[in-house]
């Protein structure tokens, strides 16, 4: 837009009546009826001329252009400006004092008037003003007192009036809460219009009372709210309330309202909640009480949680952790340090929390490397309360992290330092840990679903969700630690799936991109649906079976010992074996051998003792080989008809755990038989396997003969099913010494396997 | 030629602008207010003006006045067979004026400048103009009726620098403008209104105090506009009149063979008026708060329209501003000449050559949109100004609103005029969306309003981010396509009008058979004997006689009920 003195074509600095000259001037060239144009620019120029006229002599234009000006002026001066609008009376002839008028009955009249509207106008006053204030109803009287004075009547006097009120009414709020909605109507002030400031600071606190009123049911501060109007309630019903995550951050952000957006809320706070929740606020976050709870249950908790791990995961657990206390104290320095930082100077805020919580975070990280076992139910309390410690935690920075951005990268990241733990226990069968770590991303994710309310870009968090929660799902659903894990899993993770789905909605409101979201993670959810079950056979394989401690201790074989009966009969009955174990062992303490490699090797040695007792040993133990393999054949025929048709391979672990456990204790039992036992062997009479098929078939040659054929042939199935037949009938033989009956049957083989090498 | 027409709630008036200065116009029957009335006879045709008014009583139910009430609504009233809208009946209205005018000219009359309250909203504004069309005028510009006045009387003080009040309190609507003269500008400072205040409400309180009296004998009947009612009314104006000059008036009608009287005093109508003039104060107030200009330092007020004549107005008005208003002025009259003004300025009239009249827009106008409170919740519905009242026109303003929710596809506007704080409060003169792309909350649009002399708004929404661009003009979805406007012109001037010339005589016969209804016992005699005498003459179709006879007629009626008045 042009300057409005090029447009009106008048210098600067000139006065009034210049302007509106020139106005009238242009407007007779410029017709609005013509030109529309034309007309609102130079409308626009008169107005904002007229804006500025009585403060030019407060203009700073540059020298130049103010000497030019006041040449221009000086080329005026033809015209005197600033004409005294007045007649001169000095100049006019002195007149004869007039009688004095009769009083005209109008003016007596309003005179009269105006002393009523004084009167009233003043008992309004001193209601609201007077030092005991309670009565409402008193004040409200007054003011419709005042409004009925028959002076306001007259327009000049109404405006007057109503200039006063206001000013009466902004001075003694809250006090004249009790007739600004009065007051308002009866003077229309909440229409647009130039409001002088008393009107605007009336308006402001109808604003207030919305905002008050707004404060009831559902609000979001609803909570922090209730506790500043609450002036009942003794202190320790405050502090048990205090304790309630986000009460503290609600409270904050209305002190923080009336501080600096709305101050006339704080007249609704109850003055003794106020001050007592001003104290709380200032006092530290973690007194030393809390602290030293907080510290004691996260290092035990993190103990437990990387208990029996083997090195690898401990340092996945370890790197997780120092990430998300990294991420995480960053992001507080970034967006609330500097906050607070200014407010601490100004002494309404003392600064504290993220320091502290790095610290925590890597006191509880370097405790979790160095530490030692813990029993069971220390470390389930432990974890459950390293969970409550984390949400109430993580609620809270959400809180007071107003970069959302930052928040959900926070959110994600120390998601993810929870799930790379949880997919690598997975992986190595560690049920405990991966459920540990499994839940805390879960409740992770949980809490970030306010953030995630608010996302801009619900499709890639979505998708990432998707991911995360499919893996915490492939951790759950891959360890078979308890019996229906799966079905637990699944129903958690579809339930947490959908928490985090409904917090998507609620970021966007048209429904289309969470839509497409919801579409991409529901696929997700199929190919790991899909995964799982085509992994089913899969899902019974493992590495080596490890024993069942993975902290090796000073002394290495009493740990065997205490949680594996048979490495004490392996002591006694086979001391050349134990001798090898122990010393595996002990290079493994000293950390010379690996711990994957010592577990092999200690599997081995076991194996290879059990191969060469197991046709020297008693019946007993043979009868308990029996059971074992034919549980092992029928298992092994739902799942797998070619692991079945092989040997017995107990380490190639195509087993249940708890299987492969019996079976590796019964082979140390085996392995550590004294051979005093083959002493006991009885006589019994050996039956040939043409026989005991027979016996099996009930006589029928023919299905003998094809069971045996089976036995020997190529089909896998065929000679898995005439296996358990086998098996069975040898087991429910009565009278038959199936100890001998197995040692020729294995001394057979074994020969047989030699003559192959 | 460009004339001006005032049309009125009760009585339309037509002037025109030549020879330096405007001039009034006189209808066929001498008189240069007609009031605005529409009936239709037995044959089916259209009779409007005085002979439509008289047959008020007579024929209730195929005549209607005060049809101004519900322009801009889609309520029609059915005469006769045919239903017409508002606005074709004030066609009816305009369409006489502009025979009336081409006599009086001796030349065809085509465009005209017609007058509206100021306070009237876009939609009403809309359908006077379609109503111009419907009656084969052009219409070259609505002027807001105070506007009008105030050039009628300023016209004559352009040499002087003032500031002066309008106080327009007509049949229907109420508006008042202030109004500074400088430079031989006039310049509408501020303007402002209630647009269901006026006469009519006066003349129902004394129907309602008639009513009262009667309880017993009336009931419940004739609520609505039937005869009974209409002869209430009818009384009602002539006490309302009465009460001018007099301390007292009596109300008397006859309805089913049966007198009523009632005495109404001053006192009794005062008392009974005063939530009425309560009702004057306000837009009074706001008018001198927009315009920031006192009382003191007006030079005059002006009252204008018929309603201004009756005395509880005037010492209203004398309270108020603690002086005697101007009383030069012809309250009936000023519109209309200020409508002439106005057309002699739109044709470049010689005389009017260094005069410019600004005029302000009445109400604001603006959008719907929400805000966020502090602390979370969302307050919807909320009114944002965009050109706000006091505003010269033509003016255009753009106001920059943003997106309320992340991930927002659309953004509905809706366009109201009004002042009040929520929009559900205000008059809805329109809506339309917009599509944005999708974003974070807080992306811009940018929505202009242009708002032309003539008070026709149109609204421009820009969306900088994708350039994309919604323009509408406001319609409020009547007959806006030409064909469709010809189609229905069509059909109203197929309607039969009563002969020019037989206007007065259909008149006279009218108010006779009013008398003839109004009356009892001899007097109903007398009013009957004069009729049939009048009618004899009419056999004669001897001009001369008929003209004697309609003289008597008139003299005769007049001495019963007083003269007829406009």
């Amino acid at each position: 837009m042009r300057q409005w003195w090029r447009v009106l074509g008048v210098p600067r600095g000139s006065d009034r009546a210049t302007i509106r000259r020139a106005y009238a001037a242009k407007l007779k060239v410029t017709n609005p009826e013509d030109d529309a144009a034309g007309f609102m620019e130079l409308r626009a120029a008169y107005e904002e001329a007229l804006r500025w006229v009585d403060y030019q002599h407060f203009d700073d234009w540059d020298d130049a252009e103010q000497e030019e000006a006041a040449g221009e002026r000086a080329g005026l001066t033809l015209v005197p400006v600033g004409e005294p609008l007045a007649p001169d009376h000095a100049a006019l002839p002195e007149t004869e004092p007039l009688p004095p008028p009769e009083p005209d009955p109008l003016e007596v009249e309003r005179a009269a008037d105006a002393a009523e509207f004084e009167r009233r106008f003043a008992e309004l006053e001193s209601g609201l003003r007077g030092p005991w204030f309670k009565d409402r109803e008193g004040v409200r009287a007054a003011f419709d007192a005042v409004m009925a004075a028959p002076a306001l009547i007259e327009l000049d006097r109404r405006a007057y009036a109503e200039y006063r009120l206001a000013a009466l009414i902004a001075d003694t709020i809250p006090r004249s809460d009790a007739i600004l909605r009065e007051a308002m109507a009866a003077f229309g002030w909440e229409g647009e219009g130039n409001h002088p400031p008393a009107i605007w600071a009336l308006r402001a606190r109808l604003d207030e009372w919305r905002l008050i009123a707004s404060f009831g049911r559902g609000h979001a501060l609803e909570r922090g709210w209730r506790a500043l109007i609450d002036g009942k309630s003794p202190g320790w019903l405050r502090r048990i309330r205090a304790l309630r995550p986000g009460t503290a951050g609600q409270v904050r952000q209305l002190f923080e309202l009336a501080d600096y957006d709305v101050p006339g809320i704080s007249h609704s706070f109850h003055p003794k909640a106020a001050e007592w929740w001003h104290a709380h606020l200032d006092a530290p976050r973690f007194g030393s009480v809390e602290m030293a709870l907080f510290l004691l249950g996260g290092v035990v908790a993190t103990l437990f949680a990387v208990l029996g791990a083997s090195p690898a995961v401990r340092l996945w657990g370890a790197v997780g952790s120092v990430a998300g206390g990294v991420v995480l104290s960053l992001a507080h320095w970034r967006f609330v340090t500097p906050m607070r930082w200014r407010a601490a100077r100004e002494g309404t805020v003392r600064s504290r929390g993220a320091g502290w919580r790095l610290g925590l975070w890597l006191v509880l990280t370097a405790a979790a490397i160095a530490a030692p076992a813990t029993p069971w139910i220390a470390g389930g309390l432990a974890a459950a309360f390293l969970i409550l410690a984390i949400a109430i935690f993580v609620l809270d920075s959400a809180e007071e992290i107003g970069g959302l951005a930052w928040q959900r990268m926070v959110m994600l990241a120390i998601a993810g330092a929870f799930i790379g733990p949880a997919f690598f226990a997975m992986t190595v069968g560690e049920q405990a840990l991966t459920i540990i770590f499994g839940l805390s991303a879960g409740i992770v994710g949980l809490s970030a679903r306010d953030a995630i309310a608010r996302v801009i870009a619900p499709r890639p968090v979505l998708i990432a969700l998707g991911i995360m929660t499919a893996l915490i799902v492939g951790a759950i659903v891959r360890s078979n630690w308890l019996p229906g894990t799966p079905l637990i899993a699944w129903g958690a993770a579809a339930g947490t799936s959908l928490v985090l789905m409904s917090g998507l909605r609620a970021g966007d409101p048209d429904g289309r991109g969470s839509g497409v979201a919801a579409l991409a993670n529901m696929l997700l959810w199929a190919i790991v649906i899909i995964a799982a079950i085509l992994s089913v056979p899969e899902r019974q394989k493992g590495g080596p079976l490890p024993p069942p401690i993975s902290v090796v201790p000073a002394d290495p074989m009493k740990a065997l010992e205490a949680s594996e009966p048979g490495f004490r009969a392996l002591k006694t009955g086979n001391p050349q074996v134990y001798d090898a174990v122990a010393a595996i062992r002990k290079e493994m303490a000293a950390g010379t051998r690996n711990a994957d490699e010592g577990y092999r090797a200690i599997d081995a040695l076991v194996n290879k003792a059990y191969q060469t007792r197991l046709p020297l040993v008693g019946s007993a133990l043979i009868a308990a080989e029996m059971d074992i393999r034919l549980a092992r054949a029928r298992e092994l025929r739902k799942a797998d008809v070619r692991a079945c048709a092989g040997d017995r391979d107990i380490s190639a672990g195509s087993l249940s755990r708890d299987f492969r456990r019996r079976h590796y204790a019964h082979a140390l039992k085996v392995a550590g038989a004294p051979l005093l036992v083959l002493r006991d062997l009885s006589k019994g009479r050996e039956v040939p396997l043409m026989e005991l098929l027979r016996t099996a078939t009930n006589g029928n040659d023919a299905a003998a003969n094809k069971l045996a054929d089976a036995l020997e042939g190529k089909d896998a199935a065929a000679k898995c099913d005439a296996r358990i037949v086998m098996l069975e009938a040898l087991v429910a033989l009565p009278d038959i010494d199936i100890a001998r009956t197995m040692r020729t049957a294995l001394t057979s083989r074994a020969r047989a396997e030699a003559e192959k090498k | 030629m460009i004339i001006g027409i005032d049309l009125g709630t009760t009585n339309s008036a037509a002037a025109v602008f030549r020879d330096g200065a405007a001039e009034l116009i006189p209808n066929r029957l001498g008189h240069f207010l007609t009031p605005s009335a529409v009936s239709i006879d037995e044959n089916g045709d259209v009779i409007t003006g005085l002979a439509a008014r008289e047959r008020m009583a007579s024929h209730p139910d195929v005549t209607i006045t005060a049809f101004k009430r519900y322009m801009g609504t889609q309520r029609t009233t059915k005469l006769g067979k045919r239903s017409f809208a508002p606005e074709e009946l004030s066609a009816l209205i305009l369409r006489s004026l502009k025979a009336d005018a081409e006599a009086f000219l001796g030349q065809e009359v085509t465009e005209a400048v017609i007058t509206v309250p100021a306070y009237f909203n876009d939609k009403q504004r809309k359908a006077t103009h379609r109503a111009g069309e419907l009656a084969g005028l052009k219409v070259e510009r609505l002027v807001n009726e105070p506007t009008a006045a105030a050039l009628a009387y300023g016209i004559h003080q352009l040499a002087d620098e003032s500031r002066f009040l309008v106080f327009d309190l007509g049949g229907g609507t109420f508006d008042v403008s202030i109004v500074e003269i400088f430079e031989g500008i006039i310049e509408v400072r501020a303007s402002t209104g209630d647009n269901h205040l006026g006469g009519e409400d006066f003349n129902e309180l004394l129907v309602a105090l008639m009513r009262e009296a009667h309880a017993t004998a009336f009931g419940n009947a004739g609520r609505g506009d039937d005869g009974l009612h209409q002869k209430l009314r009818e009384t009602a104006e002539r006490a309302r009149r009465t009460l001018s000059s007099a301390g007292e008036a009596e109300m008397r009608i006859v309805w089913n063979d049966a007198e009523y009287r009632h005495t109404i005093t001053t006192a009794m109508f005062e008392e009974a008026a005063k939530p009425l003039i309560d009702r004057l104060r306000e837009p009074v107030l706001r008018s001198m708060r927009d315009s920031g200009i006192k009382s003191a330092e007006l030079s005059e007020i002006i009252l204008i329209g018929g309603a201004t004549r009756m005395p509880v107005v005037r010492s209203a008005v004398t309270r108020m501003f603690g002086r005697f208003p101007n009383a030069t002025v012809n309250p009936d009259e000023a519109v209309a000449l200020g409508a002439a003004v106005q057309a002699g300025l739109k044709s470049r009239d010689s005389a009017l050559k260094e005069v410019v009249v600004t005029d302000v827009c009445p109400y604001s106008l603006g959008v719907g949109v929400a805000r966020r409170l502090p602390g979370g919740g969302i307050e919807d519905g909320l009114f944002a100004p965009i050109i706000e009242r006091g505003t010269v026109i033509p003016a255009s303003r753009e106001h920059r609103f943003s997106t309320m929710h992340n991930n927002q596809t659309v953004v509905e506007f809706g366009i109201y005029q009004g002042e009040a704080r929520l929009v559900r409060d205000n008059v809805e003169i329109g809506n339309t969306k917009v599509q944005v792309p999708r974003a974070p909350a807080g992306q811009a649009i940018d929505v202009r309003f242009s708002y032309d002399v003539s008070g026709l708004l149109e609204v421009d929404i820009l969306v900088p981010e994708t350039g994309q661009r919604v323009s509408l003009t406001i319609n409020d979805g009547n007959v806006s396509d030409p064909a469709a406007l010809e189609k229905a012109r069509a059909a109203l001037a197929g309607l039969k009008v009563h002969p020019r010339d037989e206007a007065e005589n259909k008149a006279a016969i009218a108010r006779g058979e009013k008398c003839f209804e109004n009356f009892l016992g001899e007097q109903r005699y007398w009013v009957d004997e004069v009729l049939s005498r009048f009618m004899a003459a009419l056999e004669t179709q001897d001009p001369r006689v008929i003209e004697t006879a309609r003289k008597e007629l008139h003299t005769a009626l007049d001495q019963l009920e007083g003269e007829t008045f406009l």
